[in-house]
């Protein structure tokens, strides 16, 4: 299944902890830095909203990229 | 409001004094000043910590038409918030449920701390970009109502301005200082709501005398007779009714609930049954306690959430089942009353009532309060409009 259908269907199984890795796996496989901020952004939302271990280590990347404080 | 209600006649001495008038009751004007008035500046009851017992449990609230949600944050201590999202006003949290990491607004997702602080805004600056330099997150934290636990109940004082609780409710607490003890909520078997067709003062004015008993609790008054009751009075605080014929509750093995520790031997057949303005009901045995939250839905309409306690964690389920269900039985008993009372007040002639000197006083005292309470705002509200023109 392709990686945006994989996503829908997190969403709309509400599976946020897929969802972390999934938009992680999305924001590895962007070309663009921005393309990957974005994926990398939602992500970390989910983590931080499920306590997900990857919630700091998504939290320092996006710090180091300059769009998280 | 057209005509501000006239509470000179609620203030005069129980003997000679006229209950609130009709407004208080079905306008739904006198409704919003009593709001402002008499439960948005004092300390209300809102709920109890026992309904968030993990941390990280949350709950929505409407309170006087205010959402609000409780939560047991990362430190345990129970907090209250508006349940509002400090970007676009959504609405954060719609049911009962566990936060695991952060509250997230379900519109654009902006993050809290269980602490109420503002953690992520993700996109605020555009795609992939989480930060802006208009944004401050320090400045917009969720906003927490001011809020005390007391017997587990959670007070809220939502404009900010009463004084601390401990000194707002000192007679009270002074007088069940014995009973100050850990309370163990009597899980399902300890709660139960009622949804009643009456003003919520009428459920307190009903709660806090005796003279009612021998006609709409016949069983009750069969033990506890109404020569077995005296008044609590304390003006401008709370009100109420003790008995001095408490029997305990035994199940088919004769077992009661533990004690809780050390009690005066005043508390071996006595309770006491409390209004502590302007919306709990709080009741104490030897042996178990409750409290009822009276949240309004609307000048007519007011939902009970009862709470009973017990000194030990490890009560027997069907003696908790038993007591509830012997409580449900009495308060159930006094909707009639509620809710007689407020189609009552439809009545264009009713002058408010008069009170029985000898019977009446504790519904007095909380008549008193109110009309003190609605008249210190008014006259606040009048020296800010005087000192503007």
């Amino acid at each position: 299944m392709p990686l945006n259908n994989k996503i829908l269907k997190a969403h709309h199984n509400k599976n946020l902890s897929l969802l972390v890795e999934l938009y992680q796996e999305a924001a590895d496989k962007v070309l663009t830095r921005k393309e990957q901020n974005f994926f990398r952004v939602q992500a970390y939302i989910y983590a931080l909203e499920v306590g997900h271990h990857l919630a700091p280590i998504l939290y320092k990347k996006l710090v180091e990229a300059g769009v998280e404080e | 409001m057209q005509n501000e209600t006239n509470l000179e006649l609620v203030r005069q001495h129980v003997s000679v004094a006229n209950g609130l008038p009709n407004e208080h009751y079905i306008d739904q004007s006198v409704f919003d000043e009593e709001r402002n008035s008499i439960l948005f500046n004092q300390w209300s009851g809102l709920d109890v910590c026992s309904e968030v017992p993990e941390i990280g449990d949350s709950k929505p609230v409407n309170f006087m038409g205010m959402p609000l949600f409780i939560i047991r944050d990362t430190k345990n201590i129970v907090r209250v918030f508006q349940n509002t999202c400090r970007h676009r006003g959504m609405i954060l949290i719609e049911k009962t449920k566990k936060i695991q990491g952060a509250i997230r607004c379900p519109y654009h997702s902006w993050c809290y701390s269980t602490e109420g602080k503002l953690v992520s805004t993700p996109h605020v600056g555009g795609p992939g970009q989480n930060t802006d330099e208009n944004i401050d997150r320090t400045k917009l934290s969720l906003v927490e109502i001011r809020s005390h636990v007391w017997r587990d109940v959670i007070w809220i004082n939502i404009d900010g301005t009463a004084e601390p609780f401990e000194e707002a409710m000192a007679s009270t607490i002074e007088r069940w200082k014995e009973l100050d003890q850990k309370l163990y909520h009597g899980g399902e078997e300890g709660k139960f709501s009622l949804k009643v067709k009456g003003n919520w003062k009428l459920a307190v004015e009903n709660y806090c005398e005796s003279y009612h008993l021998p006609w709409v609790h016949p069983g009750l008054n069969s033990y506890s007779r109404l020569e077995d009751h005296y008044h609590i009075v304390e003006y401008g605080s709370h009100s109420g009714q003790g008995s001095l014929v408490y029997r305990q509750l035994t199940d088919e093995k004769g077992q009661k609930f533990p004690d809780f520790k050390n009690l005066s031997k005043k508390w071996s057949t006595g309770a006491e049954y409390i209004a502590l303005y302007p919306n709990v009901l709080l009741g104490a045995h030897r042996d178990h306690a409750y409290a009822i939250i009276l949240l309004p839905l609307s000048f007519s309409e007011t939902i009970e959430n009862v709470h009973i306690y017990y000194s030990q964690p490890d009560t027997s389920s069907s003696l908790k089942k038993k007591n509830k269900d012997q409580w449900k039985e009495v308060f159930e008993e006094d909707i009639f009353v509620v809710e007689g009372m407020q189609a009552g007040r439809l009545g264009i002639k009713f002058d408010g009532g008069r009170f029985s000197p000898k019977m009446d006083e504790p519904t007095h005292c909380f008549h008193d309060w109110v009309a003190s309470k609605v008249n210190d705002f008014r006259n606040h509200n009048h020296q800010k409009t005087n000192a503007t023109e």
